[in-house]
């Protein structure tokens, strides 16, 4: 018995510590206790009441696949509207910035804070899914459904909410105000939304066909790719949400920029061998239309960032020439940052462009998705060079907070401005562009080839000059970039 | 352990909460930090427990940076906010234990150290209480014993006593002497200056995020008081003494308070025997005299206007 308990301690010390608070506080939570209940009571009461009223209960054919339907939704709309919630409200509480709390000046890592919240929710989840278990095999007995389904259904279900898990502690690692916190918080309400209904039209489908479904070989390789994705997307939330909770010294976007450095590449090969199975481009360009929006936001986001480094990164940068430029493109830092972003960017479209000569299929879809690409790519580019040239060569002065939020502010501005402009001055049918609509990569959406055709040279321009006004900023930033001298460690007076 | 706050600056917009401050106290100490409200305290307090950024400057416990090195330095630093941040569904005991497996308390140990802090704070009996359902005192306990959990060398108490009743008050100010005989490094900031001034071997005054006086208790109240200051009361009446007092070449400045005339006087002790002998001389019959201490109230009175930004 000794043993048992010495055991079950070294287990009890092992577990996350921050997991350890959440599940005690989550056990004694009246919150948690009452929605768990709500939950049983309606899964009771839809069997139950099916069962004592329904007149054709013992002899349907069907009853058992449509009480499932009923427990799936229930139990989804339970798991996907409750727990990423309550895991990141809980989280985005903690971290109010007038009240933070105290557990963030422990030396416990962020690493181990987002693992700890990460496994509370699905440890919540799992409990809701062992509670609607019984329910769900019970159907089975009603007829219309059968155990295969069941499980796989139910092994989907749970796939989804590990990835919306991990979304809502993502959501609940922003700091900032309570309008930024407010605007993800929409945004994360919007995908809960989409993924819900997604998912229960997918539940639909896989019941209708039953287990036949699961016997295709293109099931299981969409679900074995929706799983890599949902995996390398759970890994992003994580590595940024680390990145978001670690303190602001530190060099916080290194593991993200060498995360999604790698995820880059881990999706374009997958891409590229689907591709060559399909003899398609599709998978490619659908890698060019992830790489674009992802590098896109990524730039608009690095150029929040810093512009001089700490002592602690300081410490770090390499000494060594040849990999100090790659230091500075992977190191948080603004300038670093968006070329990282357009070398990447370029990247992409080199190797679609390449491969899609290689394959020779579908090649007009492919350069158009990948001129498309390059536009707003451009635009976003020239926007980011604009304002950075604004605030951080012209009003270097101004301390601005947040620029990245500007950023991504003026850019959605500026995208819209002229197409709302053109709207109400009816001249979105015009076959010659209107000048205002060049600033704006809705210009695209025009259907309007001469408009197109005159945004690349626009852009060419407006970039060249962008990056040349915007060049002492960068430069400035490289020569700052370089490692602590060996005087400087001591702390002086 | 030494902690050293050099140049901080901590600004809001155009508001300066903290103003380029600098000073350092080290082990077995205890330093006031003592302000009117919104003089900046618990800005500069919230920068030392790493849980803020400043605009400019640094602070080093025991020569590691606050600033860029938060996650080595919190190892070293027990911080007590003003108030224990709200939490439901959680007990002292697993409050405290929770803080003991953040700080990589494992085991027995971590449970021998739960114990014992619980048992130094005095918070046994209520140890499987919810936090929420606790009283302001008990919560300031809790407080204390999380700071106190992984044994820092330097503790940040942000108005500890706030809110206690005389009794708690007392004990905390026990407990405060006991930490800095265990030869922790204590800053703590007050309102209640005449209990602070018990338990503290120096102080810094801020106002409007400046400093406006820093050192020993002793070199503070020296730097307000350069005369000494005495009190006389005499069976002749104040007025008549007043007068008289005014003749002595040694008397700085007199004023009569109530039934006693306080005078400040240049010279060291010797002083207040040649002015008794001339009282008496006069005809004087004395009935008391006292040097009068200048106390941190008193300089804290003299040096800060109650402005805030």
């Amino acid at each position: 018995m000794k043993r048992l308990f010495a055991f079950a301690s070294t287990v009890g010390d092992r577990i996350n510590p921050v997991a350890v608070k959440e599940f005690r506080q989550a056990v004694q939570s009246r919150w948690v206790s009452a929605i768990f209940l709500l939950f049983l009571l309606l899964n009771l009461g839809i069997v139950g009441g099916y069962l004592m009223l329904s007149p054709d209960a013992a002899t349907s054919i069907d009853g058992g696949k449509n009480i499932f339907i009923a427990l799936e939704s229930i139990l989804f709309f339970t798991c996907i509207g409750f727990v990423p919630l309550y895991a990141g409200i809980r989280l985005s509480l903690e971290r109010n910035d007038t009240n933070i709390d105290l557990f963030f000046v422990t030396t416990i890592t962020p690493g181990a804070i987002v693992r700890g919240k990460y496994l509370t929710a699905m440890a919540l989840t799992l409990l809701i899914y062992s509670a609607c278990m019984p329910f769900m095999i019970l159907t089975y007995l009603l007829r219309g459904i059968d155990l295969p389904t069941i499980f796989a259904v139910l092994a989907i279900g749970f796939m989804v909410c590990a990835g919306v898990n991990a979304m809502g502690i993502f959501a609940g690692s922003v700091s900032g105000s309570w309008l930024l916190r407010g605007l993800v918080a929409v945004g994360m309400l919007i995908f809960l939304f989409m993924t819900a209904v997604m998912f229960i039209q997918s539940v639909s489908t896989a019941i209708i066909i039953g287990w036949g479904l699961f016997g295709v070989y293109t099931t299981w390789t969409t679900i074995g790719t929706i799983l890599l994705f949902e995996a390398l997307a759970i890994g992003l939330l994580y590595v940024l949400a680390v990145a978001l909770l670690s303190p602001k010294p530190s060099n916080r976007m290194l593991v993200p920029r060498l995360y999604i450095t790698g995820t880059w590449l881990v999706v374009g090969v997958v891409a590229a061998i689907w591709s060559y199975m399909q003899t398609s481009a599709d998978p490619i360009i659908g890698w060019v239309i992830f790489s674009t929006f992802g590098f896109t936001a990524m730039m608009v986001d690095s150029l929040g960032e810093r512009d001089s480094w700490t002592t602690r990164v300081k410490r770090t940068i390499p000494r060594n020439l040849l990999l100090r430029p790659f230091a500075f493109l992977f190191y948080s830092g603004s300038a670093g940052g968006i070329i990282w972003c357009a070398i990447l960017f370029t990247s992409t479209i080199l190797a679609a462009i390449n491969w899609g000569r290689y394959l020779s299929a579908n090649l007009s879809e492919l350069h158009e998705c990948c001129s498309n690409a390059t536009l707003v790519f451009g635009y976003f580019l020239c926007y980011c060079l604009t304002t950075a040239f604004f605030c951080k060569v012209l009003l270097k002065n101004i301390n601005i907070p947040n620029l990245s939020v500007l950023a991504a502010f003026l850019a959605v501005l500026a995208c819209l401005a002229p197409y709302l402009v053109a709207f109400f001055l009816e001249d979105l049918g015009r076959t010659s562009l209107p000048w205002y609509m060049i600033g704006s990569p809705m210009v695209l959406t025009m259907e309007n080839q001469a408009a197109i055709d005159a945004a690349g040279p626009f852009l060419l321009v407006w970039f060249v000059i962008a990056a040349l006004v915007a060049m002492p900023w960068a430069l400035g930033q490289w020569r700052r970039f370089k490692p602590l001298e060996t005087t400087n460690l001591t702390p002086t007076n | 352990m030494d902690v050293r706050i050099v140049n901080l600056k901590r600004y809001f917009g155009k508001t300066r909460a903290v103003d380029d401050i600098s000073f350092e106290f080290s082990s077995g100490n205890v330093f006031g930090f003592v302000g009117p409200n919104g003089a900046g305290k618990t800005t500069a307090m919230r920068i030392l427990a790493t849980l803020d950024d400043p605009t400019e400057g640094n602070a080093y416990v025991d020569g590691i940076s606050l600033i860029d090195d938060p996650e080595k330095a919190r190892r070293h630093v027990g911080f007590m906010p003003d108030a224990l941040p709200a939490h439901r569904d959680i007990t002292v005991h697993e409050y405290l234990d929770f803080f003991a497996r953040a700080y990589g308390l494992r085991g027995v140990k971590r449970r021998s150290v739960v114990d014992s802090v619980e048992q130094f704070t005095n918070l046994k009996g209520i140890r499987e209480k919810f936090l929420y359902a606790l009283s302001k005192g008990m919560k300031q306990r809790v407080s204390l014993a999380r700071a106190l959990v992984h044994d820092p060398p330097v503790l940040i108490l942000d108005e500890p006593a706030a809110g206690l009743d005389p009794r708690a008050r007392i004990e905390l100010r026990e407990l405060l002497r006991v930490l800095a005989d265990r030869g922790k490094a204590i800053l703590i900031s007050s309102h209640i200056l005449t209990e602070l001034a018990e338990v503290c071997n120096g102080a810094v005054i801020i106002e409007q995020g400046k400093i406006l006086r820093a050192g020993s208790m002793e070199q503070i109240v020296a730097a307000e008081s350069p005369h000494r200051v005495i009190v006389i009361r005499a069976s002749n009446g104040a007025d008549s003494l007043h007068k008289e007092l005014l003749q002595v070449p040694l008397v700085q400045e007199a004023r009569i308070i109530g039934e006693e005339v306080e005078i400040r006087v240049d010279g060291g002790e010797d002083s207040h025997s040649d002015i008794l002998t001339h009282l008496v001389g006069k005809g004087f019959r004395i009935l008391d005299f006292r040097q009068r201490q200048m106390d941190l109230e008193d300089v804290f009175m003299t040096v800060t206007k109650g402005e805030v930004q």
